[in-house]
């Protein structure tokens, strides 16, 4: 679907806020010494249009755009022509007049500069720019217009309840999303441009009165030292901004979802959009967010507590259940009811592996069919999914490759990590429980704890831009819990988390006092 | 300084530090002198212990946003605050190393018979070395982080052997009161919770210190209420004479609970419960030592020790005792005495030495 720019570019907006910053070039008033400036400059780029053009008061006229990333149409018939038409009524001492001070030109948005430098910024950032001859100010149009993807259901973070549009790869289009949900002028977006050659847009969304700004200038500082000729993506900002890069925890959330985004930035927290990425980073985060969905928020409460609990449960069977199999049947096998002892055993007899072995291998299997899944073509990845698990699976047990108990194991483990609503995070666990079961097979329940203690400490010590990883259980802010061990009702979570903000009143606490009145029903 | 240690916090490190090695390891040696007067001693032992801390504390206060190292010379004198400094270290050198070693002994005795105990101290001392390393903000809040649920299954534990409970041995409770006996359960008690007082080496951490003894009242209450909870359910279970004999009564009792026929026994998951309460107890320990280290021999950055003293710890804890009657000979008379010195004699002497101080300052007249 289409999408045409409204809003000015970034270097634009920065062009028209800098009018006393240093000119670049300093051509004078000459339409054909600065067009050879240009060119020079976009020499061998062959999808850059150079178009000249002669009004009737006489002026000698250029625009420059991208070829497919303006509407041509709009070039022709909202500058071209109108620029015929009104110079036909001008004298020539006037043309200036109408362009620049009286801005007469009506085609769209435009931001006069006088940099050829900044111009030339303007149309790889999908601009036109006019130039005429006997003044050096040039005009700048947003009447970019290139083929975007449409807007889609999260692919990812899919609801049965709430919206099902997503984030795309526009910018603009994605913080339109988030303007339609905050009708505030609190609703602060900042922009910045980062990478030498990609020059990639960036903002920064964030609510005034609730976002703490030491927050946002933080994040500012943050990027301010990232020094690059290429943002890929999301993903490049993250790594250099994080606190702590080599922790296996995600420090910044990503989110598809423009009402996550929202939500997020109405508590306190900060919006990173990029252009070309279909997501939005939110910073800071802690460990109790990335295991909070979206679909907590559209479920009545009493089943949203209910699924959260067994996410919780599911988190924990995760990391650690292959680890515990592993710990009890080889260090603690008087844990296990006798019966239940005598089949494990029984079943084990055939294989030739001890546990560890056994649950590395088909861990590692299952791990690697994960990937595939992702990369297998859609038409067979359904297939392939079910010669994996099934085939294989019942396949290595009859042939004593492997248990039946240790094929469950794994089984539920990977369905357990696909209950982790954010991938990252999932990651991490996937990652960890490696390690914990390798510590379970060397000194059983006691490797375990040491694992466990070993993360523990990891996450404690773990902050996100200066809120600890693991508040508000530790630090212990009790305020704060009523929506991360349970998800308390709407009419409850009165305040904003103490974390994140400093104005933490989100609704006055009398939501239901209509019960204490009598309705006109009753 | 980056004071953000709460006293929520506090209260919860000390909870687990008061109780957790009492009832992991040392239970049968405080049932094996005080028998019945067992309860009675630890409710005295932790009012006494607390009361005591009590001059610790008035040192901290005296100056919150300073450490004891740096000022303790201006109160006592150079030497003798240097000398205090090395006891203190030496002090939580050993208690650092007699939990680990118990630790040790416990794992394997119980659940890694033929691991080698190198083995067990190092993969604990990597642990160690990493809070350390991390900070005291980080052992305060894995303190917090945990104390919930630790301190919940500590008090429940007991409730669910109460079908093996003789209740007819609760008077002798009162009946069986003995002065010695009391004494001596006493004064064990009394040292537990003495070591409240170590935290006046920390009270620039702290962020309400003036609410710090206010928070040794509640941490002495709770703990108080979870000692007692394992004492009577041992004592009341066991009888003093079979629980003074058992190596760990407290796991014994665990054994007993059955929790259903899905699952014959849940002792191994007391491992985990054991392995964090002592992990805070010893990582803060530890982290006294480093800070002490760094405080005599003026390094600012403590972290630097963290590696080197756990390696030190965890080797000294290897071949500090040979056996467990050795163990056990240095905890009921040495220990006790070591203890004494650290916890009530030299913040005694420091604050006897502030009072003076303050006094000569008040008596001194104007300009």
């Amino acid at each position: 679907m289409p999408f045409r720019r409204k809003t000015p570019l970034p270097k634009q907006r920065k062009a028209a806020n800098s009018s006393s910053s240093p000119q670049s070039q300093d051509y004078g008033t000459d339409l054909e010494s600065r067009l050879h400036w240009l060119e020079n400059e976009f020499e061998n780029c062959a999808d850059i249009i150079i178009r000249r053009f002669t009004i009737s008061t006489g002026n000698d006229c250029a625009i420059i755009y991208i070829r497919n990333m303006i509407n041509q149409l709009t070039v022709q018939n909202s500058i071209i022509r109108s620029l015929q038409r009104e110079a036909a009524e001008l004298k020539e001492y006037n043309i200036y007049e109408f362009l620049f001070d009286a801005r007469g030109l009506t085609a769209s948005q435009n931001d006069v500069i006088s940099d050829l430098k900044l111009g030339m910024d303007a149309v790889l950032q999908s601009g036109v720019l006019l130039l005429i001859d006997g003044d050096e100010r040039m005009l700048t149009f947003n009447i970019s217009d290139y083929p975007t993807r449409s807007i889609e259901e999260a692919p990812n973070e899919s609801v049965i309840r709430g919206p099902r549009e997503s984030f795309i790869e526009d910018l603009e289009k994605n913080l339109t999303f988030l303007r339609r949900r905050i009708k505030s002028n609190q609703l602060k977006i900042e922009f910045k441009t980062l990478g030498r050659l990609t020059n990639t847009s960036i903002a920064i969304a964030y609510i005034e009165g609730i976002c703490k700004p030491e927050l946002v200038k933080e994040i500012k500082r943050r990027m301010a030292h990232i020094d690059t000729d290429s943002i890929d993506g999301a993903t490049s900002i993250e790594e250099i901004i994080e606190d702590n890069p080599y922790s296996p925890f995600p420090q910044l959330q990503y989110t598809e979802r423009p009402d996550v985004a929202s939500g997020s930035i109405l508590e306190g927290r900060v919006a990173i959009l990029v252009d070309g990425t279909p997501m939005a980073l939110l910073a800071p985060v802690t460990l109790p967010m990335l295991l909070q969905s979206a679909e907590d928020y559209y479920q009545r409460y009493v089943a949203a507590n209910w699924i959260r609990w067994i996410r919780f449960i599911f988190v924990v069977v995760s990391l650690l259940l292959p680890s515990l199999y592993i710990a009890v049947t080889t260090f603690h096998p008087e844990m296990i009811p006798s019966k239940l002892l005598i089949t494990i055993a029984a079943a084990r007899e055939n294989v030739p592996f001890p546990a560890l072995m056994e649950a590395f291998m088909m861990e590692i299997a299952f791990e690697a069919l994960r990937e595939a899944s992702v990369r297998i073509p859609k038409s067979i990845g359904q297939a392939v999914s079910i010669i994996g698990a099934l085939i294989i699976g019942t396949a290595a047990v009859e042939a004593g490759i492997v248990s039946a108990a240790m094929v469950i194991i794994v089984s539920l483990t990977g369905i357990a990590s696909f209950i982790i609503p954010h991938f990252d995070l999932g990651l991490s666990f996937r990652l960890l429980r490696f390690p914990i079961m390798l510590l379970a097979s060397v000194l059983g329940m006691y490797g375990i704890a040491c694992g466990l203690i070993l993360v523990f400490v990891h996450l404690v010590h773990l902050k996100s831009f200066g809120v600890p990883y693991m508040s508000p259980i530790a630090p212990l802010v009790i305020k704060d819990l009523n929506d991360t061990l349970v998800r308390a009702p709407r009419w409850k979570m009165d305040k904003r988390p103490l974390q994140l903000t400093r104005n933490t009143t989100r609704q006055a606490n009398h939501a239901r006092a209509w019960t204490k009145q009598k309705g006109e029903l009753e | 300084m980056n004071t953000k240690v709460t006293n929520m916090s506090v209260f919860s490190l000390f909870n687990l530090y008061s109780f957790t090695t009492i009832i992991a390891f040392m239970l049968c040696l405080l049932l094996d002198g005080s028998a019945f007067s067992t309860p009675a001693a630890t409710i005295a032992g932790a009012i006494l212990g607390c009361m005591m801390a009590y001059p610790a504390y008035k040192v901290g206060m005296s100056r919150p946003g300073e450490f004891l190292g740096n000022y303790g010379h201006e109160l006592v004198g150079k030497i003798p605050h240097y000398t205090f400094m090395i006891y203190f270290l030496i002090v939580n050198l050993i208690i650092t190393t007699i939990d680990l070693r118990q630790l040790s002994d416990f794992l394997l005795a119980e659940y890694l018979n033929g691991t080698p105990g190198w083995a067990i101290v190092f993969i604990f001392m990597i642990c160690l070395a990493y809070v350390v390393y991390c900070g005291i903000e980080t052992i305060f809040l894995v303190a917090q982080g945990i104390f919930l649920i630790n301190a919940l299954i500590f008090l429940i534990i007991p409730f669910f052997a109460y079908q093996e409970l003789e209740m007819e041995m609760f008077n002798a409770f009162v009946t069986h009161l003995q002065l010695k006996d009391f004494s001596f359960g006493m004064i064990k008690i009394i040292l537990m919770f003495g070591q409240l007082g170590f935290l006046f080496l920390l009270f620039p951490y702290l962020k309400k210190p003036e609410k710090t003894f206010r928070t040794f009242v509640f941490t002495a209450c709770s703990a108080t209420v979870i000692l007692l909870a394992h004492v009577i359910s041992v004592l009341l279970t066991f009888g003093p004479e079979l629980a003074a004999n058992l190596m760990y009564p407290a796991m014994d009792l665990v054994r007993f609970v059955r929790v259903g026929s899905f699952i014959e026994t849940f002792d191994p998951i007391l491992i985990i419960l054991f392995l964090t309460s002592v992990f805070v107890k010893i990582s803060f320990n530890l982290f006294l030592c480093v800070l002490c280290l760094s405080h005599i021999t003026g390094v600012k950055e403590c972290k630097s020790f963290a590696l080197p003293v756990s390696a030190f710890v965890g080797a000294y804890s290897l071949v500090v005792i040979q056996t467990q009657p050795e163990l056990v000979d240095f905890l009921e008379y040495e220990f006790i005495f070591i203890l004494v010195v650290a916890e009530f004699l030299i913040p005694w002497l420091y604050w006897i030495m502030l009072l003076i101080r303050t006094h000569m300052r008040k008596a001194k007249p104007a300009g």
